[in-house]
Formats: C-alpha cells, structure tokens, sequence
C-alpha cells in the first residue's frame, strides 16, 4: 500500500500532466498559431509550444506540492528550538 | 521522512528531469543547426531570398529595396518569399525586432548582419528596437506590411 503522502505526490504529478495537456492544447498552442505568421517563429512552434506549457505544468507542480500538504494535512514543519 | 527508502520514486524523479532537460537539449541543437540562416549572422556567402539593406539610426529605420528605393519606418513585403535582411547601423547599436517572425537582429555599425525570413500570412505587423539607444529610443518602431 503506497504512503498517504506519497499517494498524494503522485496525484499531483498526474494533474501536472494534465495540465500540461489542456495548456499546450487549449490555450498556448491556440495562442502562438495564432500570433505567429512567419519563418522561423512557425517552425519553431513544434518546440515553443511544448516548452511553455512544460513550463506552466511544472510551476503548478511546485505550487500544488508547496501549498497542498499545508492545506490538506496542516503540515507546517518542525518546531525550531530557538 | 516523506520520500524515505522511496528509491523507485527518487529514481523517476532523475530520470524524469534528465529526459525532460535532454530533450530540451537536443531539440535546441538539431534546430539551430539546421536553421542557421534563420539566426542572425555576419554577412558572408550568398544570401538567400529578396535582399533587403536595413540600416537604424537614433531614431528611425531606413528599408532599401533591391530595386533603390528607400523607405522609412515602413517595409512592404510579399506573402510567402523569402527575404534576408543586411542590418546595419549608423551610429549606436539598435536591435530590429519582429516578433511575429521570430526575427531579432542586432545592427551594429561597421558589422552588417543578415537573417532570413518568410512572411506566410497577409497584414500589418509591427517591428521596434529592442536595444536601449537613446532617448528618443521608443520611437524606433515601425510596421511590416505583408501583401
């Protein structure tokens, strides 16, 4: 049986892959097809698309395990003895 | 510990990062290798498309067409050719940018650079200097119109 916690990281990393294909898909690939209407830009988009949705699918991981064992379990850390 | 004696979990955790940042890497490096002319480069052997001599000065942009005739702040250009444009400057270093392109080329005096680009898609397109130049530097911008 895998850890409470451990359960809990792997559910973000598969909401971090989600994201990453709802941003790539739905709103940065939409974006850059758009604005861009050139050589190089366009034959960049295959590179520059994936690159910024990983990079907002990462941030979110951060974020998410940052702020989620706070929220969830009231993990704050251990008390430093002054 | 949370990840304590997690070694699969830690090794994923490698494996992961370095797939991800290798595929960064390699991605990068086959690109520019075989895209060299879209980067901005001295001038040197022949240059591909319809050339076009750019010069900035503080604080316009001057575009001179192959057939001699000049304009300023403005280049008109045809839908799906391909021109390179030989950048220069007259005094300080200005940086031409057209973001829609994915163009950006210094012009530096005394070392002209070239980059070769297509427009695949009719309108109106802006262009500025992207390298502070002066004080009159926001007004080095100017727009592309693609027909």
């Amino acid at each position: 049986m895998v850890d409470k916690r451990v359960r809990t990281l792997l559910i973000i990393f598969v909401e971090g892959i989600v994201v990453y294909f709802i941003t790539s898909l739905l709103i940065i690939g939409p974006l850059f097809r758009k604005f861009y209407v050139g050589q190089p830009a366009v034959g960049l988009l295959p590179f520059a698309i994936p690159y910024v949705s990983l990079g907002i699918a990462v941030a979110f991981v951060t974020i998410a395990m940052t702020i989620y064992p706070v929220i969830k379990f009231k993990d704050r850390g251990d008390v430093i003895e002054e | 510990m949370l990840l304590k004696n997690k070694t699969i979990l830690e090794i994923i955790w490698i494996v992961a990062v370095i797939a991800i940042l290798g595929w960064a890497a390699v991605s990068n490096a086959s690109y520019t290798l075989s895209h060299g002319d879209n980067i901005a480069n001295p001038v040197g052997g022949d240059p591909e498309g319809i050339v076009i001599n750019v010069t900035g000065y503080q604080w316009a942009w001057q575009f001179q067409y192959p057939n001699g005739t000049i304009s300023t702040d403005k280049v008109v250009l045809e839908v799906n050719t391909t021109y390179t444009f030989i950048v220069t400057s007259k005094d300080v270093i200005h940086d031409l940018y057209i973001p829609q392109f994915g163009v950006q080329v210094y012009a530096v005096y005394g070392h002209p650079n070239q980059v070769t680009f297509e427009p695949l898609k009719k309108g109106t397109f802006i262009f500025e200097c992207v390298e502070y130049c002066g004080e009159y530097h926001y007004e080095m911008r100017g727009t592309v119109v693609v027909v």
